[in-house]
């Protein structure tokens, strides 16, 4: 026991062991400044990456929103029997318009998916969605990393849907020459959509 | 006390030289990783400027723009509808970051 206490009080060669104390804290601070340093300058390597995702569904969310601003949708049917359809024009017509018919059709939600390609970026995948209001959403997203940076675009439309008006039209003269007419219920549902909003996420909170 | 003044107990010279040694490497190394650790950190900070810059070229649009053509494919149930070709002004430098705009907004 004594010869314990003895050599926890020997003070022969504690110059060694405090060194070495040095050492071990120079090399533990050391690393800790090192690792952060290295840890900052790692997500920093992968902030152009991330802007570039990010640039690419923006400037997809924007072109469509530009687009569809102000396109028109016009549907008249005469006595139940679809007389005439003005589908909207330019840019995302054959989408917004291929909607709109369906929308007209069959009074149902109606979805059309695609994917835009752009010279040196990521493939965008989209889903467009309109309503029974015509009102549209559209949901972008990255194919290859399809949560990171989703983007949604909703377009409030202005619709008035089977506006009731009349006309009378003269028919067949009757037995004794006199003239007949007959009226005709028209029906008439416009769509305008505005410029609309782009929200970050798929729209769902 | 007289004793313990008298005493001849102590450090080799080994020892005391080994410990100035340990000191002053250590000392060495800790000055070594705090100027790397600073050079990383300087590198950094020029690369953070560097990409902020770019991003205020890009999205505020300063150089001027190249046309371009962007491909929208209908896929599911829509992959029938023949591609388009819609044409874009692309801004910022190839292998860089770039964005797109409708061609005219």
């Amino acid at each position: 026991m004594s010869a314990m206490k003895n050599k926890l009080k020997d003070q022969r060669g504690v110059s060694v062991v405090i060194a070495l104390l040095f050492f071990l804290f120079c090399a533990v601070i050391g690393s800790i400044i090192l690792a952060s340093a290295a840890s900052n300058a790692g997500r920093l390597s992968h902030m152009e990456q991330e802007q570039q995702a990010y640039l690419t569904t923006s400037s997809a969310a924007t072109m469509i929103q530009q687009s569809v601003n102000g396109m028109k949708f016009k549907a008249v049917a005469e006595n139940g029997v679809e007389k005439s359809m003005t589908l909207p024009a330019g840019d995302w017509s054959s989408y917004i318009g291929l909607l709109a018919e369906k929308v007209y059709a069959d009074d149902t939600e109606q979805t059309a998916t695609f994917e835009i390609a752009a010279t040196d970026m990521e493939v965008i995948s989209g889903k467009m969605t309109m309503d029974t209001d015509y009102n549209v959403s559209v949901v972008l997203n990255q194919k290859n990393n399809p949560e990171q940076y989703k983007m949604t675009i909703k377009i409030s439309a202005e619709a008035k849907k089977n506006e009731v008006s009349h006309r009378r039209e003269r028919g067949p003269d009757d037995a004794y020459g006199n003239p007949t007419y007959r009226e005709i219920e028209i029906l008439t549902t416009t769509a305008k959509w505005g410029i609309g909003e782009v929200e970050k996420g798929d729209g769902t909170l | 006390m007289m004793k313990k003044l008298r005493s001849s107990k102590g450090e080799t010279l080994i020892e005391a030289l080994v410990s100035v040694l340990i000191v002053a490497l250590s000392s060495v190394i800790l000055a070594t990783m705090v100027a790397v650790s600073s050079d990383i950190t300087e590198k950094a900070k020029a690369n953070t400027d560097e990409l902020y810059i770019k991003i205020s070229d890009v999205t505020r649009k300063t150089d001027a723009p190249t046309e371009g053509k962007i491909t929208i494919t209908g896929t599911g149930a829509q992959a029938s509808i023949i591609p388009e070709e819609f044409v874009v002004n692309y801004y910022g430098e190839e292998n860089e970051l770039t964005a797109y705009e409708r061609k005219g907004s």
